[in-house]
């Protein structure tokens, strides 16, 4: 009688049961999940049975460690791939540090022009999917040795581009670094804008040198966040697929997620599962030593205060040689594959750039027998009208039960901030963030793939899709719902509840208004995550499911070019007009979430 | 008739101890301040008294009915606790104009709209703020948002209004007028306050009775001048009164014919209390001799040679250090005095309101009148 009296209040809190009705959600979204892939790399799968002699499909066995570790094979299988990923995610870092950082001290500290257009293009390129930036290189300098037509480049200048150049490592890292640099410049921009200027004044007056400021001053206050940075793009760039399938096999060259999805969709799951789970812990180590790293960062609170007074560096006689090269530089990564985009488009034969091969048939054509077996025009073809509408409302649906759930975690996490629930809530919502896509999408393909309890096989359902567009997502939402509750305070409730105003009635006219900016941001990040990913879904899509992006995927297996670069410029349209739209209704913008 | 009881109550967070041992007793139209530093717990106690807390043990009787309990298992919701709270940072929302931030608990308690108005024009009329109500929070200034919170929170009659600091953060000459402001809406509305500062002198000038609070227990609730004249410790002495009271430490010598005699390091005292001691006084016994410094006369007739040590004269009165010997005490003249440094003058100390604290308890044993030989 006692114990029902205390259930019945601690339930009559609407904090307590989001905290335990989303913990139980989310056990068994992604604890459970993670058992699964696990128990997975242990099991024999029926197609693996050719190989694995005299033994049943659902088995066990150590078969797969021991070949993926040990075997004849694991050089090519594991080894090679895996030190591949390590290296392109270290370049692509360099990369990415290197010119996001140099961008953010430009425009935060120097007297640089077109301050706000260069912050407005630089975004782009980390609102498009990674892979445009990769089909633009290929479209630009593909050549013939792969087969296949040459590129722009090639029919600009009669230079056959060298393999190195076009494939592989080189492309990879360029194209990453390019895609993430804009997620540096948004973290060590935010700290440079907001790093007290009296911090660097103060040495200043202490007849400190601008080099010995930088040295000293700057950049000790910065390096936490700049090491974190680094961190999150080394994990982002490990989890890239899309980059590397497109630039690096048609030279073989494997990183773990390209062996990830081979193995997987090809006959031995039981590697695919097993290197999802290494993918799986370098992301976990990764993520575990960036909170480290921040917690740890005492120097934080220091970088308070107003920041409009600093002084800015005079560029000089340099001024317009340094602004007008940036801009080109700008120009280059977010418009200019664009233009290769539509150009490709439009081609009738692939190579040949003189103006009466431009064609609007792979845009309205009717589709003829003698073009890729009939296909039509993107903008008439069944096909693509469906995954257009899949993908739009895959994304609408992800952004609002992602958003939705990342209100309530905010709301419950910062009311009964320090309990243990709360913590292990905050922590559980921010898991996913640590897996890798492609994983990800492995550990749900084992996972929903036969019928469970109640649960029936999802595989190939829209659910699946929607229900890992979520999860995968909601770190983005449940920080930025923690954030909003958390700079609220709680007396702006408290002040509601005095006079009994139900909780809906607090949640729904004072709280979310008040934070609406901050909130809306966990429903835009998720939306365009969804919009253009690729990796978290290309394992689960059937052709019912089919997504603009596995389309694009597919389209480009198959070489149908001028197809795919009509799709890509499609889903960069949608991607970049929605987020101005968001933009413009609700406030939310992309550079206050954590990116990914 | 709203009267509030707090028994034996105790709050932990987590293993840390917020506050302990809390018996309260608040009257009827009672306007009761808890005083202390930071950090000793005053806040915590009111927001458990509101509900917006829940202690961890004890009882809280808001009107006799029992709003919490701990062993009953009783938790009454702050709203049906029938209480309004002023926040130290107001908590005005910020996306609803005055009319709205006053309208909206009303509209909740389903009063109709006619209703509504009136009280409403009622509240602005009240506290001058007429011309604002179509405004946003964020287009007043400090005090203006101070008096639409509190038009806010008086807006459903609250029998019990709860404050915390609620004058902090405006600026002095500002935060002189809001607290003859309130002492007269205490009166106007009479309806019982409990109030939350760290400003002694706002909780001597507003209250009827002060709850003075330290590391989470309360050492002495009492009308204010009966804190201020007859502090329990030494705590108290300290944290009440400005210029602080004067301490000299001094040991115990003998007590003869029920004078107290004590020596300091370059002074002799003869202590006599008013009523006869309770309490025994061991041989060595640390004593310490609390004077304010109002019953430190200065005095052309006065029987004490001293000299002057510094002068701070404010206009309205002049505080002054003086050095007895070696001893540095601090008095206070009515008006703008001013000594040369170091000029010789005249002392007294003809009060019976000086008190002796033991030094090991920090207790208040005894109040009294004293002679002082160099």
């Amino acid at each position: 009688m006692k114990l029902l009296n205390r259930t019945k209040s601690f339930l009559r809190k609407p904090e307590h049961v989001i905290l335990l009705g989303l913990s139980i959600i989310l056990v068994y979204l992604i604890l459970l999940p993670l058992v699964s892939v696990i128990n997975d790399t242990f099991l024999v799968h029926s197609s693996e049975l050719r190989r694995i002699r005299g033994a049943e499909a659902g088995d066990y066995t150590f078969y797969h460690w021991i070949h993926i570790f040990t075997g004849k094979f694991s050089q090519n299988l594991f080894y090679k791939p895996l030190i591949n990923t390590i290296l392109v995610a270290i370049v692509t870092v360099l990369i990415s540090l290197g010119l996001g950082g140099m961008f953010a001290w430009l425009v935060t500290r120097t007297d640089i022009k077109y301050k706000k257009i260069i912050s407005g293009l630089f975004i782009l390129p980390y609102i498009m999917p990674s892979w445009t930036l990769a089909m633009a290189w290929i479209n630009f300098f593909k050549n013939s040795n792969v087969g296949g037509a040459p590129g722009l480049f090639t029919a600009l200048t009669g230079i056959e581009t060298a393999n190195w150049f076009a494939y592989g490592f080189f492309p990879i890292t360029i194209v990453l670094g390019m895609h993430y640099a804009p997620f540096a410049y948004i973290l060590i921009g935010g700290i440079l804008r907001n790093m007290d200027a009296n911090l660097e004044e103060a040495a200043q007056i202490l007849k400190a040198t601008r080099f010995q400021i930088l040295r000293k001053i700057t950049i000790p206050i910065v390096l936490p966040a700049v090491l974190s940075t680094f961190l999150l793009v080394f994990s982002s760039a490990i989890s890239a697929f899309a980059v590397p399938a497109f630039l690096g096999t048609p030279v073989r060259f494997q990183v773990l997620t390209t062996q990830l999805f081979r193995t997987i969709n090809g006959t031995s799951p039981g590697y695919g599962y097993l290197i999802a789970l290494v993918m799986i812990i370098i992301g976990s180590l990764i993520l575990t030593i960036n909170q480290m790293i921040i917690g740890n960062r005492k120097t934080f609170t220091t970088i308070t205060g107003k920041s409009s007074n600093i002084s800015l560096v005079k560029l000089k006689r340099l001024r317009n040689p340094v602004s007008g090269f940036v801009m080109m530089m700008l120009l280059v990564i977010s418009i200019f594959p664009l233009i290769t985009f539509s150009i490709e488009s439009f081609l009738m034969e692939e190579g040949n750039y003189a103006l009466d091969n431009f064609t609007s048939v792979f845009w309205i054509g009717e589709g003829s027998p003698d073009i890729a077996n009939g296909e039509p025009g993107i903008l008439r073809n069944k096909y693509v009208l469906k995954g257009l509408w899949n993908s739009f409302s895959l994304s609408v649906l992800v952004s609002i039960i992602a958003g939705t759930a990342g209100i309530l975690i905010g709301y419950a996490v910062v009311k009964k901030r320090g309990t243990f629930t709360a913590n292990s809530l905050d922590k559980l919502s921010f898991f996913p963030y640590l897996i890798p896509s492609m994983a990800f999408g492995a550990i749900y393909l084992s996972m929903f793939a036969i019928s469970r309890g109640i649960i029936p096989s999802l595989y190939g359902s829209f659910t699946i899709l929607i229900l890992i567009g979520s999860v995968k997502y909601l770190p983005f939402a449940s920080r930025a719902g923690i954030n909003a509750v958390f700079q609220l305070g709680k007396e702006i409730e408290e002040a509601a509840i005095i006079f009994g105003v139900s909780w809906w009635k607090r949640m729904a006219l004072i709280i979310i208004p008040i934070q609406k900016a901050s909130f809306m941001s966990g429903f835009l990040l998720p939306f365009i995550s969804s919009m253009r990913e690729l990796s978290l879904f290309i394992l689960l899509v059937t052709p019912s499911t089919n997504l603009l992006t596995t389309m694009l995927f597919q389209y480009n297996e198959k070489g149908w070019d001028q197809y795919a670069n009509s799709i890509i410029l499609l889903i960069v349209l949608i991607a970049i007009s929605s987020t101005f739209i968001f933009n413009k209704i609700t406030g939310a913008s992309i550079d206050k979430g954590i990116g990914g | 008739m709203p009267e509030i009881r707090f028994i034996n109550g105790l709050k932990k967070f987590g293993t840390t101890i917020a506050v302990q041992n809390i018996n309260l007793q608040v009257k009827d139209k009672d306007f009761v301040t808890l005083l202390g530093p930071s950090g000793c717990g005053k806040t915590t106690m009111l927001r458990m008294l509101a509900g917006l807390e829940s202690p961890s043990e004890g009882e809280i009787f808001i009107d006799d009915q029992c709003v919490f309990s701990s062993d009953r298992r009783i938790d009454v919701s702050p709203d049906k606790r029938d209480v309004g709270f002023l926040f130290q940072n107001y908590a005005l929302w910020p996306h609803m104009t005055v009319y709205k931030n006053i309208s909206f608990g009303l509209e909740n308690l389903k009063w109709n709209k006619s209703k509504i108005e009136q009280r409403i024009t009622e509240l602005l009329e009240l506290l001058k703020i007429e011309e604002l109500v179509q405004r946003y929070p964020a287009e007043l200034s400090g005090g203006q948002q101070q008096r639409v919170a509190i038009a806010r929170t008086m807006a459903p009659n609250p029998k019990v209004l709860f404050m915390d600091e609620p004058l902090s953060n405006l600026d002095a000459k500002l935060r002189m007028e809001m607290r003859s402001e309130l002492k007269r809406l205490h009166l106007e509305t009479n309806s019982t306050f409990v109030y939350v500062t760290h400003d002694q002198l706002e909780a001597m000038t507003l209250s009827t009775k002060i709850c003075l609070m330290n590391e989470g227990t309360i050492q002495q609730y009492a009308p204010p001048l009966e804190v201020y004249n007859n502090p329990t410790n030494l705590t108290v002495a300290d944290f009440v009164g400005n210029p602080t009271m004067n301490f000299i430490k001094t040991k115990y010598i003998e007590n003869k014919d029920g004078i107290i005699k004590m020596e300091s390091d370059d002074l002799s005292f003869e202590f006599k209390p008013n009523t006869p001691l309770t309490v025994k006084i061991e041989k060595g016994d640390q004593l310490v001799i609390g004077l304010r410094p109002e019953h430190i006369e200065i005095d052309e007739n006065g029987s004490m040679n001293s000299s002057i040590y510094s002068t701070l004269p404010s206009g309205l009165e002049t505080v002054i250090k003086l050095k007895i010997n070696n001893t540095i005490l601090t008095s206070v003249a009515f008006g703008g005095v001013d000594y040369k440094v170091n000029a010789p003058i005249r002392t007294h100390f003809n009060s019976n309101k000086y008190i002796l604290f033991n030094n090991d308890s920090r207790e208040n044993f005894s109040m009294g009148t004293i002679i002082v030989k160099s």
